[in-house]
């Protein structure tokens, strides 16, 4: 009893220390992102906020006008554009993200986000998916890829 | 009947044919090691490691409109691993505030029993508290039921959602329900601020005559009815977060014996980076002389600390202390640690 009692102690007391050894930094500086949606989608400018409920599907489940289920997409690593997303329009980190679409997912089988690789494969699939809604640097919005989806909002660091 | 069978079953093939389902299998498990000791009692400190629930879950997106999920626990049972399909359901999506499942879900009473499930990577403590224990361990709720349910939720700015259940009842299983009575289950929840969640729900069902419960109880006839109230703050801008949780039990046997068990639950917690120190209280309390449960009154504070590694590897410190006071019986005292690693896969 003894033992196992100083293991879990000095366990706990290791990550205590292990972690405030951590530290955060990123280079966001003059990064400008757009938050897009399908051409067809007959929304034509959200808020931050807005954006927020819809990415997280959190009022509505489906857009008005085209009813097809919101189609989040994210990136699959962290780079500057998702932190500016996560910061400036859900307003969370990106573990609060990941854990939140895990929980809804194991809670009511609803889809998690789609994650890409790059703006490109999101332009792709939001161009492709009428139902998708994504966040791109705005320096990536061609004017190819601006004929396949729409600009919903635009947020700078 | 046969035809609508086969109808059904055609409907239900050119849908999953004509839509590219979108099929995930994930997965939770956790690995506990805990220590513990009683005071006054005969029984001996215990120290052990011990595999907990090991979840497995499948959801679909078999068309836009039709989804499912499925969960499955491994555990041990005393003797060996028993598998256990804990939830297994069809959503039919019509509108947001519009909704109809049929299946075996966990009921919608309250908070915790909708939000955590079985995976403990999720879950803020090591394990349930006492009021929301599973039937299998000696609960007092019926955690899950198999019937169907209309439910939605983003109605106006506030976000308010029900859920209408009508299931077969805690005297039923898998496969048959034991009298002809069903259970009706009603939830209403709103979250008038993002993540602070306010819930009131209720539930009846009418157990039949010679029924044995759970715990191991033989009864007679008894109407059980059970209220509830809880209010939840968790994942918000703010590091605090907070669950509180009352559900009061009545239950009527054969319309002599009625009888209120009070179950409750307080749980805080504050994050610190990746780091969240959490307390919780909670307990079951029973009215003397009470016929359809085992009467023993359980209290548990708990100190914790957890450190969430990722969104899905968390590891939780915990001490415990339990008192027990089962009716006829000496009160027991238990002191316990808890090193959990739960996580998702």
């Amino acid at each position: 009893m003894k033992k196992i009692l100083s293991t879990i102690v000095i366990s706990a007391m290791l990550l205590v220390a292990s972690s405030s050894f951590t530290t955060s930094s990123s280079s966001l500086g003059g990064t400008e992102i757009a938050v897009i949606v399908h051409k067809d989608n007959p929304i034509a400018s959200l808020s931050a906020s807005e954006a927020k409920l819809s990415y997280l599907r959190k009022i509505k489940k489906r857009w008005e006008g085209i009813n097809k289920n919101i189609r989040p997409a994210d990136r699959k690593t962290k780079c500057a554009e998702q932190e500016v997303f996560y910061s400036k329009v859900l307003g969370m980190t990106a573990d609060d993200v990941e854990k939140y679409f895990i929980a809804r997912q194991y809670q009511n089988a609803e889809k998690p986000q789609d994650k890409f690789a790059s703006d490109k494969d999101i332009i792709d699939f939001v161009g492709d998916e009428g139902g998708a809604i994504g966040y791109v640097n705005s320096a990536s919005l061609t004017a190819e890829a601006k004929a396949k989806v729409k600009v919903v909002l635009t947020i700078s660091n | 009947m046969k035809t609508k069978l086969t109808l059904f079953s055609l409907v239900l093939m050119i849908a999953l044919t004509s839509y590219s389902q979108e099929t995930q299998i994930k997965g939770f498990a956790n690995i506990d090691a805990m220590g513990s000791f009683e005071k006054d009692t005969a029984r001996k400190d215990e120290n052990h490691f011990a595999i907990g629930q090991y979840d497995l879950f499948i959801t679909s997106q078999i068309t836009q409109n039709v989804k499912m999920l499925g969960e499955s626990v491994f555990e041990f049972d005393g003797n060996s691993f028993a598998i256990d399909l804990e939830r297994v359901m069809v959503d039919y999506y019509m509108k947001d505030y519009f909704s109809i499942s049929v299946g075996k879900f966990h009921t919608p009473l309250g908070y915790w029993n909708n939000a955590y499930h079985h995976g403990m990577a999720l879950q803020p403590t090591s394990i349930r508290p006492d009021a929301l224990k599973f039937e299998d361990e000696g609960g007092i709720l019926p955690i899950h039921e198999l019937g169907a349910q209309l439910h939605g939720d983003g109605i106006t700015k506030y976000n308010f959602g029900y859920n209408l259940m009508l299931s077969n009842g805690i005297a039923a299983d898998a496969a048959y329900d034991y009298n002809k009575s069903k259970a009706v289950t009603a939830n209403l929840h709103a979250e008038p601020i993002e993540n602070l969640k306010l819930y009131v729900s209720g539930y009846m069902d009418r157990v039949p005559d010679g029924y044995t419960t759970a715990q191991g109880i033989t009864v007679k006839k008894t109407d059980v009815q059970i209220l509830n109230a809880s209010i939840a703050y968790v994942n918000g801008k703010f590091p605090i977060e907070f669950i509180g949780e009352f559900f009061n039990v009545t239950t009527n046997m054969d319309s002599v014996v009625s009888k209120v068990t009070n179950g409750y639950v307080l749980y805080a917690g504050y994050k610190i980076k990746k780091f969240v120190p959490y307390v919780s209280y909670d307990g079951i309390a029973y009215q003397k002389g009470e016929q359809y449960f085992i009467e023993n009154n359980v209290q548990t504070t708990t100190l914790g600390l957890r450190y969430i590694m990722s969104p899905l590897s968390v590891l939780k410190l915990e001490y415990k202390y339990h008192t027990s006071a089962q009716a006829g019986m000496p009160s027991v005292f238990r002191n316990q640690i808890t090193l959990q690693f739960a996580f998702g896969f």
